[in-house]
């Protein structure tokens, strides 16, 4: 299997302060690949690096096949990009627009596009500079599903909209992608949008990459556990620890690297094992960061 | 593509576009028919206030040249050039196409004055002494828009950074001129600099110079 | 099949929950067979396809298709090469399977949410007693 797209040993540094350095990313071919990270860690500017928008510094940036930037006129052929701030030209109305973008995509699909402009309720006549947030989303996920990309690079799309079209939004890349087998790039941080649609999750963190790995992998790996007895003998445990907290009767741990049976290496030490619960997407971010920031 | 970037130009800039076309067609007609002389023995005289006209042909051409120039990317500098930098195209062709738009504009106007400046010469009997040029007055209106339109294509044209150094040099240069001038030094570099944009050969010296359609 | 199924479908899936410990393709696919069991689904009819649900629950079209799987191998419905999934009324033998695999499943549930609030098995079997005997018939 191929990577769609592929960052090796990426920096880039646009000033002082703020950095990408040594970020290294593979998105397989067909993923949805969900990418978080707090606000700040990097994520538009990896997802600029990637579209060839800007040049980085050191290191290798492969998308679909093509050598970004030397070749992304190529790539952005077949990417479909929403943005984090809309970007279109404000005295277009929304039909001229659509057929301004359309001019540059030969593999434009005017049908669904026309379906999209009702079921979205766009209004054809009017110019960009005044539509609504919601309209504008609508309008930018139009343009770039239509153009029957290969990849779709989604940088918060629904941020800041209402759930209604966060929903519709949503429905209209996942129809895209049953049909198309694209892949998906998308980076938010309504966590629980991604948990139910990728399966892939990259999480990014001051401007490098944290982990990255399949959602099934994600889930199953980390694990709250709650333990009565002795926990200071549990020594050198096949699992890693992310996080203790003893206050309560018994100890609650979050741990990484679970694998089924490990409840018995415990059990042998004597402490038994109350619960072992999952943890969902936003938690074990949470948890996976933090872990990460205190240097665990 | 071409196409798309040609449309996106009109769309942008036809204000400016649709003002030139009218003033561009009703120069020759308004200038002749107004200074045409009742007596045909002052035809010195007409063309003395003919001449007066002069100034009214190379303005608009600056008008226009600068104000397609500074349309053309005005849109995309409110995205941060972001929309037009993820068009699958190459940089340099784009750069490319948007510029042959602005010509291509800017040509479609000339064409019109062209056509005005034919009819007013064909219905207009000029006597054998005088010659009319109403190819050579198009051409020139041409040009001198097109020079204008491409040095402000390409100042606008530069990244952000290359175009504060430029503004910097400009302004340092000013700085020094003052500076030697208050030192009693004859070097004179600002006229140099204005005359080597302007005068006969310099890139802009299309505006100056004679605008008639009518002429020894 | 009526137009209007599929609406009525999606409403019984709408409350699937990625943050629940039950895989997604899991929650699917139990919901289908309640319905098949419920008869809201009869024989033949077909499942939506992989792009309207997926699109509707906007969850990973891989996710449906891996219910959908689940389903044929548990005998509840058929995939059909290019035409679709369609319900198969499994036997009387494998509907009492599978709804003693769902008491099972839920005792499950119960017995692991006691856990988590240290509430022991002994417990909740008292209270369950008690439950049903309080129940009106």
């Amino acid at each position: 299997m191929t990577d769609a797209i592929r960052l090796t040993g990426v920096g880039y540094r646009p000033g002082a302060g703020f950095a990408i350095d040594n970020l290294s990313l593979a998105v397989p071919e067909g993923a949805i690949y969900g990418f978080l990270g707090p606000s700040g860690a990097g994520k538009t500017t990896t997802i600029r690096l990637m579209l060839g928008l800007l040049r980085p510094a050191r290191g290798q940036i492969t998308v679909l096949g093509e050598a970004v930037p030397a070749r992304a006129a190529w790539a952005l052929g077949r990417i479909g990009y929403v943005p984090e701030r809309p970007h279109l030209y404000g005295f277009l109305t929304v039909a001229e627009s659509i057929r301004f973008h359309a001019a540059f995509h030969p593999r434009w699909d005017r049908i669904w596009a026309a379906e999209l402009l009702g079921g979205f309720a766009l209004p054809p006549d009017r110019p960009l500079g005044r539509l609504s947030k919601g309209e504008m989303g609508k309008l930018l996920m139009l343009q770039a599903l239509c153009q029957r990309p290969e990849l779709l690079v989604l940088d918060e799309p629904t941020d800041g909209l209402d759930p209604v079209v966060r929903r519709e939004l949503l429905s209209a890349v996942v129809e895209y992608v049953a049909e198309h087998r694209a892949t998906v790039f998308i980076s938010s941080h309504l966590v629980h949008e991604l948990e139910r649609l990728c399966d892939w999750v990259g999480v990014m963190d001051h401007g490098t990459l944290v982990t990255q790995m399949p959602m099934s992998q994600w889930k199953n790996g980390i694990k709250r556990l709650r333990l009565t007895g002795p926990v200071d003998r549990l020594d050198g445990p096949p699992f890693t620890v992310l996080a203790q907290d003893g206050r309560m009767p018994g100890s609650v741990w979050i741990v990484d690297q679970w694998e089924v049976g490990m409840a018995g290496w415990i059990a042998e030490r004597g402490v038994q094992v109350d619960a072992i619960d999952d943890l969902d997407l936003e938690e074990g971010f949470v948890e996976r960061l933090k872990a990460r920031r205190a240097g665990r | 593509m071409f196409t798309a970037l040609v449309w996106l130009q009109w769309k942008s800039s036809r204000a400016w576009i649709v003002a030139a076309a009218v003033v561009v067609i009703a120069l020759p007609v308004v200038s002749v028919v107004r200074e045409w002389p009742t007596d045909p023995y002052a035809m010195a005289q007409f063309l003395g206030r003919l001449e007066a006209w002069s100034f009214f042909y190379p303005a608009p051409a600056a008008a226009v040249g600068i104000a397609m120039a500074s349309l053309t990317w005005r849109a995309d500098r409110a995205g941060h050039f972001i929309y037009a930098l993820t068009l699958p195209i190459e940089r340099w062709r784009q750069v490319g196409y948007r510029y042959g738009a602005g010509v291509l504009w800017i040509l479609a106007v000339s064409a019109l004055l062209w056509v005005a400046a034919l009819v007013v010469v064909a219905v207009t009997p000029v006597p054998s002494s005088l010659r009319s040029y109403p190819h050579g007055l198009a051409a020139k209106f041409g040009l001198a828009t097109i020079a204008v339109f491409t040095i402000g294509f390409a100042l606008l044209s530069l990244p952000d950074r290359s175009r504060r150094a430029l503004g910097t040099a400009a302004a340092a240069l000013v700085v020094v001129q003052v500076v030697a001038t208050l030192a009693g030094w004859e070097a004179n570099w600002l006229v140099a600099v204005f005359e080597a944009l302007v005068g006969p050969t310099g890139p802009l010296g299309m505006l100056a110079g004679r605008w008639m359609l009518i002429d020894v | 099949m009526t137009q209007k199924q599929p609406g009525l479908l999606l409403r019984w899936l709408d409350d699937v929950n990625a943050q629940s410990p039950v895989p997604l393709y899991d929650q699917i696919a139990s919901r289908l067979k309640a319905a098949v069991g419920g008869g809201v689904l009869a024989d033949g009819d077909p499942l939506p396809s992989v792009r309207l649900l997926a699109g509707a629950l906007r969850i990973n079209p891989a996710t449906v298709v891996q219910a959908y799987r689940l389903l044929e191998s548990d005998g509840f419905a058929e995939m059909r090469q290019g035409a679709g999934t369609f319900v198969r009324l499994p036997s009387s033998e494998q509907r009492q399977r599978e709804r003693e695999a769902q008491a099972r499943r839920l005792m499950r549930e119960a017995l692991a949410e006691g856990a988590r609030l240290g509430i022991s098995a002994k417990e909740l079997r008292t209270a369950w007693d008690e439950t049903i005997k309080e129940r009106p018939r």
